[in-house]
């Protein structure tokens, strides 16, 4: 996959402790963390639109401070130790509150758009790997 | 007329000013309605120009995966959205060719009861409209060629689905699709590579080239010009498709008329912005609500194997929707199924055994199209309580099916209801809460905003298309049809663009 040469930022750094727990490693599956997600948020912020990389942020905002809705704990989801981040994590995609739902929503896509191109977690589930990204277009 | 024969890309800003060239008719789209309605005037000697907001990408070019297709070919990487009591994604494509390029090339002609009814409404026989319809769709269908959906190409997860709905007593005709020699790569929704889907920029498009024709691509068009009330072309500006970088302005005139066929989200705003004034403009925006159910089966499925949407049913037409089974790739399962954190992973692992079966509703409700952030498109949209509880009905008839096709459990999918149920616990989904919220929906099928009509206070156009109160000015894509179809709409709305262009050069009823 393709990176781009922009810097991690702060917000960078928000979506992907925000993704990380949704997706975990399970047994011999591969996590989402150990899927190249600092590059293929790079890539994201480099190839989307501002709303779409805002939206994202935005979402792993919702992200951070649901604990609050789903374990009633008025801290940040990333202070969360592994047991109840990952309480959090099932928790928040099945939320009654529609915003911290689809915030977890728009973060499951992106992470599964990360976690199902990788070419370890296909070829454990029988998938063939993606191919190079041609990334092109007729100019003539 | 410029003596070009050929397709214009994105072209940067070298301060040469505008790009300039004259026509015969230019055509705002290169999507079903765009495509078809350029090769039938092109081939009626017309010369024609077709402006597409999107790149054109030959079989080679389309993105290998999920992520590159939301890049590069889904409009505004997906980001189109109803306003409403839910956040339903509007799905289409912005590319050279549309969304004919991400759809799964279903081929199905238009309900009899569907003509009959616009035919009474535009005060017509409905047995003339309905001639000069299958005439066009007989036409589309030699032009791009169809085949039966059987055999090697279909999936497991197609011929679960069969078997399902044998069970319920119904034996649906294989599905039709525009392709050739389909091999079931499974990967309709990020475009063929293979190049067997025979999308309007492989099967249309060429022949317009080869006639003399010219495609722009990369080409948003600002604003439809007129002199007085009669359009007389279109300007706009190119924009790169990777940086969005704005290109060379061009300024495209049209001698006999613009046909705009951008889509039912973006012709209503195109109109708006170029002055056209009706209170129905964007209006009447209609849609085949999309919802799905996942079954899980002890043996494997592996959706990716097999055609993307192999089977599709109007068995159950008569409650208001149809059937189909529509294979996801893996790249979007994690958002489709239930929770997340290790549950989710260990789900995913299983994913093999996955089948998945989606319903499309005929759905009565009515909505807006407005412009929302950054002029994109938005639509304000809820379905009625009527439509909730056909959509109920359908989702428990999709979990009926994976049982009878021999799925342990369903995933139906519906937020605040228990993720998985057993097979003898299906019934609870008739008992589903009816709020929008918590059904997990997309809208891809759309029609209206700039609805033809024989009621000029309704209707932005009139029966052939023309927009009221203008020369020179024809709707010709989804956002003319009034009504909902109830099947797959690409063949209708190919077929109506051809007539618009005959209507054009006097033919047509």
């Amino acid at each position: 996959m393709a990176e781009t040469s922009l810097p991690p930022g702060a917000f960078h750094g928000l979506v992907h402790a925000s993704m990380t727990p949704l997706l975990p490693r399970v047994g011999e599956l591969p996590g989402v963390e150990e899927t190249g997600l600092d590059g293929f948020l790079r890539r994201v912020h480099a190839d989307a639109p501002p709303a779409v990389w805002w939206g994202l942020v935005g979402a792993a905002l919702a992200y951070q401070v649901g604990p609050l809705l789903t374990l009633g704990l008025p801290w940040p989801a990333a202070w969360l130790g592994v047991r109840r981040a990952d309480d959090h994590a099932d928790r928040a995609a099945r939320t009654p509150v529609y915003v911290l739902r689809q915030a977890t929503f728009l973060l499951l896509t992106f992470a599964g758009l990360c976690w199902g191109a990788d070419p370890d977690v296909r070829r454990s589930l029988s998938q063939d790997p993606i191919g190079p990204d041609p990334d092109a277009w007729r100019t003539s | 007329m410029a003596d070009l024969m050929t397709h214009l890309a994105f072209q940067p800003d070298e301060g040469t000013g505008p790009l300039e060239l004259d026509c015969d008719v230019v055509v705002v789209g290169s999507g079903a309605g765009g495509a078809a309605a350029a090769h039938a005037l092109a081939v009626e000697g017309q010369s024609v120009v077709v402006v597409e907001a999107g790149a054109w990408r030959d079989a080679e070019q389309l993105p290998a995966d999920f992520y590159g297709a939301l890049r590069d070919v889904y409009d505004g990487w997906q980001s189109g959205l109803t306003a409403g009591p839910a956040l339903w994604p509007v799905v289409q494509a912005r590319t050279v060719g549309g969304t004919t390029v991400l759809n799964s090339a279903i081929c199905v002609r238009t309900p009899e009861s569907v003509v009959a009814g616009w035919a009474r409404e535009q005060g017509l026989e409905a047995s003339v409209l309905s001639r000069h319809l299958d005439r066009h769709q007989d036409a589309v269908e030699g032009l791009l060629g169809v085949e039966d959906t059987v055999g090697a190409t279909l999936g497991e997860n197609d011929r679960r689905a069969i078997r399902g709905a044998l069970a319920d007593g119904v034996v649906d005709p294989p599905m039709r699709r525009f392709v050739k020699d389909c091999a079931g790569e499974g990967r309709c929704m990020m475009g063929c590579r293979a190049g067997h889907k025979q999308s309007v920029d492989r099967g249309l498009l060429p022949e317009v080239l080869d006639r003399g024709g010219v495609v722009l691509s990369c080409a948003p068009v600002d604003r439809i010009a007129f002199e007085g009330r009669r359009a007389v072309g279109v300007v706009g500006r190119f924009r790169h498709p990777r940086t969005r970088t704005a290109g060379r302005s061009f300024r495209i005139s049209a001698r006999k008329a613009v046909f705009v066929a951008a889509s039912a989200t973006w012709t209503p705003l195109l109109l708006r912005r170029s002055g056209v004034r009706h209170k129905a403009l964007g209006r009447g925006f209609r849609s085949h609500p999309g919802a799905a159910v996942l079954g899980v089966y002890d043996d494997p499925i592996d959706m990716h194997r097999g055609a993307t949407q192999g089977w599709a049913s109007l068995g159950w037409k008569d409650q208001g929707f149809k059937l189909e089974t529509l294979s996801l790739p893996l790249q979007l399962l994690a958002a489709r199924l239930p929770g997340g954190g290790a549950a989710l992973t260990r789900r995913l692992g299983e994913s093999r055994h996955l089948g998945h079966f989606a319903l499309g509703l005929n759905a009565e409700a009515s909505g807006r199209v407005f412009a929302g952030l950054g002029g994109r498109p938005m639509v304000r949209y809820a379905l009625t309580r009527h439509d909730l509880e056909r959509l109920r009905v359908g989702i428990h008839l999709l979990a009926r099916l994976h049982v009878e096709a021999g799925a342990r459990s369903v995933l139906p999918g519906i937020a605040g209801f228990p993720s998985e149920l057993a097979a003898d616990e299906i019934d609870q989904l008739l008992t589903a809460p009816l709020k929008p919220r918590r059904f997990t929906c997309i809208l891809s099928h759309l029609f209206g905003g700039a609805v033809v009509g024989g009621d000029p206070a309704t209707s932005v156009c009139d029966p052939k298309g023309r927009v009221r109160g203008h020369e020179g000015l024809v709707v010709a894509c989804a956002s003319g049809i009034p009504t909902t179809l109830g099947v797959n709409p690409q063949l209708t709305i190919m077929a109506l663009a051809r007539l618009r262009a005959e209507q054009l050069l006097g033919g047509g009823p």
